[in-house]
């Protein structure tokens, strides 16, 4: 019996202090920074497991430098832009997440045909699930689900007399399509509520010649800015149809536009060169509303003033002669333009308010024509509809949501603050199927042209379509294979290749019905435009388009299985509550196991009990009859102490029985929760599988809750004992303490806000 | 040839070349010079220090290349067979070599070993790891539920 004590009494100390055998537990031994190194060779779940097995390794795990080793060891380097700004554990939870679901996602592809015709131009809502698809060579657009390819009766025509013409240029967003017809004149189908459909409306002035560029910005509403072969830039006002300023001063067609609403107009001409008009658009369509009044167009004609006009502020021009622009992206917050010119191996930065060149981006390897550039432009989103947007996209990953209330900067300047400041990255494709990653924002070192982060060879053809964003590179090429790249290692995540059969009467050297022509994706959908069809593919965990269970909660949430993504926020919520109320029990039974000890001891010191429990066995032995029972060693003692213990013993008895009883049930939980260890999700629906974790024998868990009235009883039962093992009798208070202590640890408690904080910010 | 002294006062000789994969030694070689005196290690015992020269032996024509390790996602948990068998011995061993590897700063050894160490730990479920590594549960219950409540989300993530 004496060895029994023992031993669980060293037990119970290695237990409560975490000093573990040095004999046996060598990983415990070594120094932590090898530790640190050998978990930052753990993927996310076992990093959690890990952090559960002991103090030791929970206090490493929860540094969130571990998780960035960790991180970088998995993929190979810090990522240029962060997911999750939060931590570093939640960035490489999320993106390993969000990887394994592009690389493994099993979710649907879909191919469908919207019978228009090639498509040239794609805008999709995720949101509510529709898109547009539209084509130039018949003016024709289509309204589809991307969900299930259905595509709504009725096509929506540029022309007036829904004639299948062709026209010049178009352009859609979310509430209105614009056409640019050959005759130079711009007509615009408006989305209305009314069933008969849309409202085609003609502008009344025109342009000289074919329209060729169309833009619309999402904050100058009413507005549309279009540009024509007569190197005229208009901006109308499409409420009264009227041209409302003309810029002038190119010397060519009009290539391409971009609209910053409140700043600049830019626009790339045929000869190579971009101009920059310097003006605040809001502020001229409000003058031109408040001259004109909303009159219509014929009312008196006489007094309608000239349109304002203007001459460009700033312009570049061409690196070399006999280039046309094909493409600007404009970057609106540090204001620069990335042009890239047709028949051109060189990108070139220009800083668009004084018109200097910046930066040249080539890849040196290759002397291929660069086809299409793209970049990340997430980030510089500053209008209030795209931030809103791109915050429902993100709503699919929960924890984003808190990130981008903060608005996009917030990414910027908490990033800094963990010194892993984002890159952005500039993605080039060329006709050879390069793909180069570029950094938008490096320095040149003495004028040479900046080389890419990393060149990868991609495709077989031209690549003619780029998506990025933080987690992905999506690539479509002119055969119509699109490929996924994992932007930090350049790896191949996934091929969405575009089988066709082969003898399928078709024209294969039509570049228009294999190419594809673009792409839009979110964190777990893809939309693109590949010749005549269109190809969605969905991988978000419960395979479904998020806006359709929006629209129709009740069907969709009866089919799935798992449970919808509010459920189990629901089910968190829960647990959370239970286990709040779980420990306020724990709480106060920890308070009656301190007062009992208290009582127990009546209220005497540890010296004076040792002292009083000393006297005991010394009595008893001086006795001369040390009894073969236990139980029968107290009844010897001095009259008047008599009654007392008694009192405590049946006190004692009932708490140990209690805590045996507890015991046993979450024994019996936490069998029942062993039964299939490896799927937590499901688990989550349990309502007592908070304690599938703690699956240790119960022996010891029922000495952690319990320490001190065991070894209280033990003494109290056996005081010859006592003197043999002195250290004992300090034992139970000592874990008393350090069970409160443990109890009221702040950062736990801050662990448990942020879960709470994390289920709220989903409702 | 250089000379070695491990920490039980037994002597190794080795290539200069083989004893060079130690940046440790590299170091001391090129600080002391040319010099017939044996090289003390009082941090590595006779039988571990034999099974470093042993990997380094067979390692010697490896390239000595810092940067080698980007780009390859698998080389984060595989491992070359010989290594493989190399690295099948008991924990005690084990976690020598690693220590011995860290003082004598052989980084590849040392990225091995912790490759050995992170594949035992893979896959395995909380208990599994205590057992596997003797190590002893400390946690009360309250932090120990604290913990899981908080893993909650990652682990629903990560399940999904």
């Amino acid at each position: 019996q004496i060895c029994d004590m023992s031993y669980s009494s060293s037990n119970i100390l290695t237990a409560t202090y975490g000093y573990s055998n040095a004999n046996n537990c060598m990983i415990n031994n070594v120094p932590m920074e090898i530790l640190i190194h050998i978990f930052a060779r753990l993927d996310p779940i076992s990093l959690i497991y890990a952090s559960q097995v002991c103090k030791l390794w929970r206090h490493i795990v929860r540094d969130d430098a571990c998780w960035r080793q960790g991180f970088i060891a998995y993929f190979g380097a810090p990522p240029y832009k962060r997911v999750a700004s939060d931590s570093w554990k939640s960035e490489y939870v999320l993106r390993t997440h969000l990887h394994r679901k592009w690389e493994k996602g099993r979710g649907t592809v879909l191919v469908f045909d919207p019978k228009i015709g090639a498509l040239d131009n794609i805008y999709v809502n995720f949101q509510n699930s529709w898109m547009l698809s539209g084509t130039l060579n018949r003016a024709m657009a289509t309204k589809s689900d991307p969900a299930t390819g259905k595509t709504e009766r009725g096509f929506m025509f540029g022309h007036e007399d829904a004639l299948p013409m062709a026209v010049s240029a178009m352009k859609m967003d979310s509430h209105q399509i614009v056409w640019g017809h050959y005759s130079g004149y711009i007509t615009i189908t408006t989305k209305t509520m009314s069933t008969n459909g849309r409202n085609l409306k003609r502008l009344v002035d025109f342009h000289d010649g074919p329209v060729t560029a169309l833009a619309t910005s999402p904050s100058l509403h009413s507005a549309v800015v279009s540009g024509g072969h007569d190197a005229i830039v208009k901006i109308w006002n499409i409420s009264t149809g009227r041209c409302v300023a003309n810029l002038l001063g190119a010397r060519s067609e009009i290539v391409k536009l971009l609209v910053d609403s409140r700043r600049r107009i830019i626009a790339g001409c045929a000869d190579g060169s971009v101009l920059s008009w310097n003006l605040d658009a809001v502020t001229i369509m409000a003058e031109a509303r408040m001259t004109n009044g909303n009159r219509l167009a014929y009312d008196i004609p006489e007094e309608r003033p000239a349109p304002y006009s203007q001459f460009p502020d700033v312009g570049i021009a061409p690196p070399t002669a006999e280039v046309r622009v094909k493409d600007i992206l404009y970057d609106d917050v540090r204001e620069f333009v990335v042009v890239h010119y047709t028949d051109s191996q060189k990108i070139f930065k220009h800083e668009i308010t004084t018109g200097k060149c910046l930066a040249v981006f080539e890849n040196p390897s290759s002397t291929a024509k660069v086809t299409c550039i793209q970049w990340d432009k997430e980030i510089e989103s500053t209008t209030e509809e795209e931030v809103g947007k791109a915050g429902t996209d993100k709503r699919q990953t929960r924890h984003r949501t808190d990130i981008i209330a903060a608005s996009n900067f917030s990414v910027l300047t908490s990033d800094e603050q963990l010194a892993t400041p984002t890159i952005r990255v500039l993605v080039s494709g060329d006709e050879n199927g390069n793909l180069c990653l570029f950094n938008m924002d490096a320095e040149p070192v003495l004028s040479k042209p900046v080389i890419p982060l990393i060149s990868i060879q991609g495709h077989h053809t031209a690549i003619s379509a780029i998506h990025i964003d933080a987690c992905k590179i999506v690539t479509g090429s002119n055969d119509g294979w699109i490929k996924i790249w994992d932007p930090i290692s350049g790896e191949n995540i996934k091929i969405l290749h575009n089988k066709i059969p082969r003898n399928a009467p078709i024209d294969r050297s039509d570049i228009d019905l294999f190419a594809v022509k673009s792409i839009v994706c979110t964190d777990y959908i893809g939309v693109a435009a590949i010749g005549n069809q269109i190809k969605t593919w969905d991988f978000s965990p419960d395979k479904q388009l998020l806006s359709r269970r929006k629209l129709r909660p009740k069907k969709s949430n009866t089919g799935n299985i798992h449970g919808t993504r509010g459920q189990l926020q629901a089910e968190i919520h829960k647990e959370v509550r239970e286990s709040r109320t779980r420990l306020a029990e724990e709480r106060k039974a920890m308070e009656e196991a301190t007062k009992t000890i208290q009582k127990m001891t009546l209220g005497l010191s540890e010296q004076e009990c040792l002292d009083y429990a000393l006297m005991l066995s010394a009595e008893a032995s001086a006795q001369g009859s040390p009894s073969t029972v236990p139980q029968a060693s107290p009844a010897p003692a001095p009259g008047n102490d008599a009654a007392p213990p008694d009192d405590e013993d049946e006190a004692l008895l009932q708490a140990v029985i209690a805590s045996l009883e507890t015991a046993k049930k979450e024994e019996e939980n936490s069998v029942k929760d062993e039964e299939n260890p490896s799927s937590s999700y499901e688990h989550f629906s349990d309502a007592k599988s908070i304690n599938y974790y703690e699956d240790e024998d119960v022996e010891k868990t029922m000495e952690d809750s319990w320490p001190s009235i065991r070894t209280a009883s033990k003494r109290a039962s056996n005081p010859a004992v006592v003197p043999l093992s002195p250290e004992l009798s300090t034992a139970p208070s000592t874990t008393a303490r350090y069970n409160e202590q443990e109890f009221i640890d702040d950062e736990d408690d801050e662990e448990l806000q942020y879960v709470l904080k994390l289920s709220m910010g989903q409702v | 040839m250089v000379q070695l002294l491990s920490s039980d006062n037994e002597t190794f000789t080795v290539d200069k070349q083989v004893a060079e994969r130690s940046i440790l030694i590299k170091n001391m070689l090129e600080d002391v010079g040319e010099s017939d005196a044996p090289i003390p290690l009082p941090n590595v015992t006779a039988k571990i220090l034999k099974k470093v020269i042993d990997w380094c032996e067979h390692h010697r024509g490896d390239p000595v290349s810092q940067q080698e390790e980007i780009n390859d996602r698998k080389r984060l948990t595989e491992i070359d067979e010989w290594d493989q068998k190399f690295m099948e011995v008991d924990q005690e061993t084990l976690f020598e070599i690693i220590l011995a590897a860290n003082y004598l700063d052989i980084k590849p050894l040392l990225d091995i070993g912790c490759k050995t160490v992170a594949n035992m730990i893979k896959g395995k479920s909380p208990e599994e790891i205590r057992r596997t590594f003797n190590i002893v549960n400390d946690f009360t219950p309250e932090v120990r539920q604290f913990g899981i409540i908080s893993h909650c989300y990652f682990l629903a993530m990560l399940s999904t």
